[in-house]
């Protein structure tokens, strides 16, 4: 099956000959269509012109960019339809309204009118009828129109290069679930981030990029390691029925001092330590499984590189 | 047809820009100062009445319009600010990951832009001249034809060297000033677009603000120094030799005439300046091709 978009070994190096500077580092993915890709980094990771490349204004140094069936790399390659972008701080024309703003770049293509505008627009959580001028909509709602414009030609290919900027916690809220949707209905969406979060609860795959080259790639479906659970159980004497577990089932305990509490790393999981604790009558407060998240392997992925 | 609605939404980007304030800021005071000053001076040294000559509005607007320092210096340059920076306002306010997708072609894009300069002259010139002719208005009286100095150009040339000045009178062909407007129109549309196509091309690859306009204003301002001064004889030499800022706008097409010596027809001007847009055209087209965007 084609992907929607595929990324081979692309390199983009700024610069003269002499004082060349690399932005991006044989960096290669695929996005097939209903799945959500983070690209996530710090910033200056790259992120941001990768998402150029693959919109077509930035041509990459090396490398291939198949987006859509479309070879951009090729000599006088076009731009294929069907792609949606939103950038940080999105722009528009400051004096005229959020719809006409919608408007007239759905004018350019000339494939949708105005109740498609309209609809967008409701589904992005902004009044159609609103008169005030883009130039003094507040940063969260020109995110949401930059969002609208993305979407309202109905695109294959989403690319979001931090969308969650300006966005109140009720906001971030409801555009990951716009992004489950969009991915749902088959839109393959590059998501460009640097919040772990953000990424974590959206994305189908993670890449973790730092200076141009991708550390890592993790897809949902992977094994998540497990090194055990926190344990928090309510009297001393419970503590030392949790020692006796763990001496059973070679299970390392940290206590934390002065606390009934502490880290086992073991195997064993979350489920059948608490059958068999129950069972040894241990009278338990908490217990939390000890997985890696996002935030721990982008660390961990970090300090390796280091 | 992508290609008509990619250079409405230029325009619409272009229009919408506080910049076009500084057209009627400077149309006021070149048409004050020609109004006051070079006119004015005449009127004051008392020759004029002695051959029964008079200026009206028309004569500001004319000069206003045609001076060649107030032209390289100021409304050039200004130009560029507004309509030639297009690519330099679109790179600072991200709007290009918007309207590129849906434009899909980088010659489809780089042509809507070409397009919108000369669209954005024509209006800067429109513009210009009207405001030009309501401050000339309030100095001389308005008329449906031209004044008396410049339907008598011996009387007018009598007179100019009477008050001790060189004898260079602008002749005009046109019998009527609508006839002229609509001659010089079409000529600045193209001179000027071309000269603001000069400055978004140097824009591809000079990405600061300002800068553009900074380079064609200290080009007209070199120009027109170095060709009246003999400070520097090597820089003097060169640059009456290469007069870059003819190449725009002083390849005198107009239907003017310099002391009755004709130039160029107002058919010649439009073919080179048709042959100098494509000129320009595919070079921008080359670069953008290239180029990061």
């Amino acid at each position: 099956m084609e992907h929607v978009c595929e990324i081979v070994d692309v390199c983009k190096e700024y610069g003269s000959r002499r004082n060349r500077h690399e932005v991006l580092h044989d960096v290669s993915m695929s996005l097939d269509a209903g799945e959500v890709f983070g690209f996530i980094g710090p910033n200056g990771a790259g992120k941001t012109t990768l998402l150029r490349i693959m919109c077509g204004l930035v041509h990459p140094t090396r490398g291939k960019v198949l987006i859509l069936g479309t070879d951009l790399t090729a000599r006088d390659a076009r731009l294929p339809a069907g792609i949606g972008v939103l950038v940080e701080y999105p722009s528009f024309i400051p004096e005229l309204t959020g719809r006409r703003n919608l408007q007239l770049l759905a004018s350019i293509r000339g494939v949708i009118g105005l109740p498609e505008v309209d609809a967008t627009m409701k589904l992005m959580g902004l009044d159609p009828a609103n008169k005030t001028p883009a130039g003094r909509y507040s940063l969260g709602m020109r995110q949401r129109l930059g969002l609208a414009q993305a979407i309202m030609e109905k695109p294959r290919l989403l690319l979001l290069d931090e969308p969650t900027n300006g966005l109140d916690p009720q906001g971030v809220a409801e555009l990951r679930t716009h992004i489950r949707h969009l991915a749902d209905q088959g839109v393959a969406i590059f998501l460009a981030s640097h919040l772990l979060n953000e990424v974590e609860q959206v994305c189908d795959h993670v890449a973790i990029v730092k200076q141009g080259h991708v550390l890592r790639q993790m897809s949902k479906d992977d094994p998540i390691p497990y090194h055990g659970f926190d344990l928090q159980v309510s009297a001393a004497n419970d503590w030392s029925l949790v020692q006796q577990w763990a001496a059973q089932h070679q299970a390392t305990l940290a206590q934390k001092e002065g606390t009934q509490s502490g880290t086992v790393s073991t195997a064993v999981s979350v489920p059948d330590a608490l059958r068999d604790l129950i069972r040894a009558g241990v009278s338990i407060e908490s217990i939390t499984p000890d997985r890696d998240t996002l935030e721990t392997t982008f660390l961990q992925a970090i300090q390796e590189e280091k | 047809m992508r290609l008509v609605r990619a250079v409405r939404y230029e325009c619409f980007q272009m229009f919408f820009t506080k910049r076009w304030w500084g057209v009627p800021v400077v149309a006021v005071l070149l048409s004050v100062i020609t109004a006051q000053g070079e006119l004015g001076a005449y009127e004051r040294g008392g020759y004029m009445g002695q051959y029964r000559l008079a200026f009206n509005a028309w004569d500001v607007v004319v000069r206003s319009t045609q001076t060649w320092l107030f032209l390289l210096v100021l409304v050039a340059p200004l130009l560029v600010i507004i309509v030639g920076e297009s690519y330099l306002r679109d790179r600072s306010s991200n709007t290009m990951s918007a309207t590129f997708p849906r434009v899909q072609s980088r010659t489809i894009w780089w042509t809507a832009k070409v397009l919108s300069m000369f669209i954005g002259a024509f209006v800067y010139m429109v513009l210009f001249s009207l405001i030009s002719l309501v401050v000339s208005s309030f100095f001389y009286p308005f008329a449906w034809h031209f004044s008396s100095f410049q339907l008598h150009p011996e009387l007018a040339r009598k007179a100019l060297v009477m008050f001790g000045g060189d004898n260079t009178v602008l002749v005009i062909r046109e019998e009527t000033p609508f006839l002229l407007l609509l001659h010089l129109l079409p000529y600045s549309t193209l001179s000027f677009g071309a000269y603001a196509l000069a400055a978004l091309i140097l824009s591809l690859r000079v990405h600061k603000p300002g800068l553009p306009a900074l380079l064609m204003f200290s080009m007209g301002l070199l120009e027109f120094y170095a060709a009246k001064s003999s400070l520097w004889p090597s820089l003097h030499s060169w640059v009456m030799q290469t007069r870059l800022s003819y190449l725009f706008v002083n390849q005198t097409s107009t239907p003017f005439l310099i002391n009755g010596t004709p130039a160029y027809t107002l058919f010649t001007s439009v073919l080179y300046y048709l042959g100098l847009s494509i000129l320009l055209w595919l070079t921008g087209n080359g670069l953008v091709q290239h180029d990061d965007l």
